[in-house]
């Protein structure tokens, strides 16, 4: 671990007086990414509670048959509701670590982004395979 | 009433407490779901993982705008983490029921006696600022008075390590991870307890992510079921943050420990009897 930080991060301070950390770049994309998945995956899970609240019937399928997911949302259903929203929770911090790579371009905190994208691609083929 | 609403309901009281107490909802929520409710420890591990992604994803969005969570440290750490959240992810959605149950009441005794520990002594400062530590520097404005501390995240290897165990914790049970996570970066890495607080959150998705995964397609994560859990966990989570300054902490810290150590002994005992 180190060796991936480099020599120069003994002495590399990574926050600016004004309390941001990376010198000269914005968490904005990340935080957005976060904040928005937040809400959306809130709304699907809202709109799933309250149908089963008011007893619509729940169907479930395999979450990946896309179509199943799609028509259960129309009826509307739960199941497709519920399953839409747990599907952006887990894809959101992934979305958060693409930003943080496209904001960090060229510096390390990039490169350990996108070493951190690739364990979540290894546990996607895992979870495809099985 | 169904049990999506007692969930739901449940859950916002777990993410309140166990935002009071400082040990997120996961280790109250999994326990609740299968002691209370009969939800197979399974299908409740991979509710609550998605509680801990949402109440992440939240979290760390504030954390990072503010600037106090550290994202080089955290990412660094995650590639530990999130590893670790797959091996215990493959291993929770195939081992024995039984035998997570009996890890799960291990883990709540665990924690307990941290606690206890925490009451009898304080842990002595760690000093930030040798020179001769190795790791990197790195520093963070303290929102109560505005100053700016400067650390140095030392024994990185060594995190590194416990960062993987911490994952497949969380992986494997449904727990955030935070209860290793932070004392790591805390006492052993010299890492200040806001700044180990706030990166361990922003870790906690991505990892939790990794072992969400893998209990979606083994079929016990139950789309209708993790709704109510993850939500109720957020809003709760919330409420506990706004109420932890008006309740005393000492009290909480042994509500908490009574209530964790009377459902490891239901978990054990589940473990005993199937």
């Amino acid at each position: 671990m180190k060796g991936m930080l480099g020599r120069d991060d003994a002495t590399a301070t990574s926050t600016t007086p004004d309390g941001s950390r990376p010198s000269g770049a914005s968490t904005r994309a990340t935080s957005a990414a976060l904040t928005i998945g937040s809400l959306i995956s809130a709304g699907c899970f809202l709109v799933a509670i309250a149908l089963e609240v008011v007893g619509r019937p729940t169907t479930a399928a395999s979450v990946l048959d896309l179509t199943a997911v799609i028509r259960s949302m129309t009826v509307p259903e739960p199941w497709g509701w519920a399953t839409l929203g747990v599907v952006i929770v887990i894809v959101t911090p992934a979305v958060g670590l693409l930003a943080t790579v496209l904001e960090y371009r060229g510096r390390r905190e990039a490169w350990l982004a996108l070493g951190v994208l690739g364990i979540l691609a290894v546990s996607l083929g895992v979870a495809l395979l099985r | 009433m169904s049990l999506v609403v007692i969930a739901f309901l449940v859950s916002i009281a777990a993410g309140g407490f166990g935002a009071l107490v400082g040990i997120g909802g996961g280790l109250i929520i999994v326990p609740v779901l299968t002691v209370l409710l009969g939800v197979p420890i399974k299908t409740a591990i991979a509710a609550s993982l998605i509680g801990v992604i949402a109440t992440s994803m939240s979290a760390s969005a504030h954390y990072l705008d503010s600037g106090i969570a550290d994202r080089r440290l955290g990412l660094l750490l995650l590639l530990a983490t999130a590893a670790g959240g797959i091996t215990g992810g493959l291993l929770g959605s195939v081992i024995d029921g039984r035998v997570l149950a009996l890890l799960f009441g291990t883990l709540l005794v665990f924690v307990a006696v941290q606690m206890i520990r925490q009451r009898a002594a304080l842990p002595a400062p760690v000093p930030h600022d040798d020179p001769e530590g190795g790791g990197f520097v790195s520093s963070y404005i303290e929102p109560s008075d505005g100053s700016e501390v400067s650390y140095r995240a030392r024994r990185l290897q060594a995190g590194g390590a416990v960062s993987f165990a911490a994952g497949n914790v969380s992986g494997l049970l449904g727990v955030g991870g935070g209860v290793i996570n932070v004392p790591t970066m805390n006492l052993a890495m010299g890492v200040p307890i806001r700044v180990a607080t706030t990166t361990s959150t922003f870790m906690l998705g991505p990892t939790a992510a990794a072992s969400a995964l893998l209990y979606f397609s083994a079929g016990v994560l139950d789309p209708v079921l993790a709704a109510p859990v993850a939500l109720g966990v957020f809003i709760g989570a919330r409420i506990g943050a706004r109420m932890s300054s008006r309740v005393s902490q000492g009290a909480l810290r042994v509500a908490f420990i009574a209530v964790a150590l009377i459902f490891a002994m239901q978990m054990f005992f589940r473990a005993i009897t199937g």
